[in-house]
């Protein structure tokens, strides 16, 4: 699968997921978002990492919305109004609110994971269009610096550890964080190197034809523009209604041309093609 | 981290397939109606009048001698909003998904949900308090008529003829008896359906793909 058909899919989930307040919608990208993890993931590319930290976020905002939202008919629970911020009602409606964001947030970030955890950074790059390709090297590689340094930093502790290197007060961290940063320009003068031996902004930048753009790209693409033109069409002319709970918590409207059109995000998942 | 096996990963595919079906079953099942088989010997016509214009006419049977405003509403199935207004009581903010949000249930500006009443087969009188304060006896009929608030103000279409055969519904706006029974008119949904059937196949397929890539390891 090209990389820039899966950017155009990434693109039109992301622009549904943040277009629409309704959740049944968000729900369908990120089903559809799940659907393709699943079928085309790279094995090892931290998708658990991601999950959990997708989980984590949509916690969060769920909290945040019920203790700081106070609007609603169904009180939950009162806290005393003496709290700053979240002293109030707790109601049934600023907790479904809440859900509603943190699927929002799920479903936008899962439909931008296939990026880096389907294609590898390297045809994340070679997608990028020619006038580009410079920036996003550049790009590429500062984005890289920072699990370099993780790794450095884990490594040099272990080292460190080793020695007999305790962390026991602040004073006792430079042991590690000087080595952290002389590592980490020295890798940056290797990498500099590097990419000046390989001609890095002499002219075009050439690289081996792997991917092809195939007829089931072109499916991806077209389907997955159909889908977001279509979907931003019913938003505009109201035939997507979004939803909002307050004051009285009701079932969210659904649009079956609107369903179909998020609907339309599962094409990359089935797997009748390579 | 467990292994998901073969077996198991089939079974939560089918769980997924089974939870969009066990969704659309249940819909499917007809809503509760105080008129159904028009066993009831009191009944109130209620006409919604959505904003396209299009009428919705309901009869609602019971068998006190009064029924308020808002158990006929909930009783026709509709899906249906209010706000508290003190001593006015229930104010309707929303019926049947109409407005689709709202942040206000009577705004300064924009459109409203103006309620009107008529008592033994008069003329409509515009609500002068909430649903819920308002009572209505065997042949009385109540309205609704989501209204832009500017210009005229008509009455919701007459509600003549819609509890003329008890039992069954019929369209206020004169056309023929609906086949479905009452104020069951109201029960599947074919949006809520295809959202379930949609959310059956995304989930069967995704326990699909987790034994797939079990099966390639």
């Amino acid at each position: 699968m090209s990389t820039r058909s899966l950017a155009v899919w990434s693109a039109s989930g992301l622009v549904i997921a943040l277009s629409t307040s309704n959740p049944v919608y968000r729900v369908v990208v990120l089903l559809c978002a799940l659907n393709l993890l699943l079928a085309r993931g790279r094995r090892g590319s931290g998708a658990r990492i991601l999950l959990t930290g997708i989980g984590i976020a949509g916690l969060i905002a769920t909290l945040l919305t019920l203790l700081l939202s106070h609007t609603g008919r169904h009180v939950l629970v009162r806290l005393p109004a003496g709290i700053p911020a979240i002293g109030g009602p707790l109601t049934l409606e600023a907790l479904a609110f809440g859900l509603a964001t943190g699927l929002g947030i799920a479903a936008a970030l899962l439909a931008v994971a296939p990026l880096t955890l389907v294609s590898q950074p390297h045809e994340l790059v070679d997608a990028l269009p020619s006038p580009l390709a410079r920036t996003g090297a550049a790009l590429g590689a500062a984005l890289n610096l920072i699990p370099g340094t993780l790794r450095s930093a884990g490594e040099i502790r272990e080292a460190q550890r080793m020695r007999g290197w305790r962390a026991r007060r602040v004073v006792d961290w430079p042991a590690v964080a000087v080595p952290v940063v002389l590592t980490a320009i020295e890798g940056s003068m290797t990498l500099a190197e590097a990419m000046e031996s390989r001609a890095y902004g002499t002219s075009a930048r050439t690289h081996f034809g792997i991917q092809r753009w195939a007829p089931y790209d072109t499916l991806v693409s077209v389907t997955a523009l159909l889908a977001v033109a279509g979907f931003l069409a019913l938003v505009a002319t109201g035939g997507a209604p979004g939803w909002f709970p307050f004051p009285v918590l009701s079932a969210p409207a659904i649009s079956v041309p609107a369903l179909l059109c998020c609907a339309l995000l599962v094409v990359p998942s089935l797997r009748v093609w390579p | 981290m467990r292994r998901i096996g073969p077996r198991r990963g089939l079974a939560i595919c089918l769980l997924g397939a089974l939870a969009g079906l066990a969704g659309s079953a249940v819909r499917m099942l007809p809503a509760p109606s105080l008129c159904t088989a028009a066993t009831y010997p009191h009944h109130v016509a209620l006409v919604v009048e959505l904003g396209d214009g299009e009428s919705v006419g309901r009869c609602v049977g019971f068998n006190a001698s009064s029924i308020s405003g808002e158990e006929v509403l909930q009783a026709s199935g509709l899906e249906y909003a209010t706000q508290g207004y003190g001593s006015l009581g229930q104010a309707v903010c929303q019926v049947d998904e109409e407005p689709a949000a709202y942040s206000t249930c009577l705004p300064s500006s924009g459109s409203y949900w103006a309620l009107f009443t008529s008592r033994a087969g008069g003329a409509w009188q515009a609500g002068d308090v909430g649903i819920s304060s308002l009572d209505f006896a065997n042949g009385d009929a109540e309205g609704l008529r989501y209204d832009p608030e500017t210009g005229p103000d008509p009455a919701p279409p007459s509600p003549a003829g819609v509890c003329a055969a008890a039992g069954s519904s019929v369209p206020a706006s004169g056309g023929a008896p609906s086949a479905s029974p009452g104020a069951a008119g109201a029960g599947a949904s074919p949006a809520l359906i295809a959202a379930a059937a949609v959310f059956g196949v995304l989930l069967g397929l995704a326990g699909l793909q987790l034994v797939l890539r079990r099966r390639r390891t």
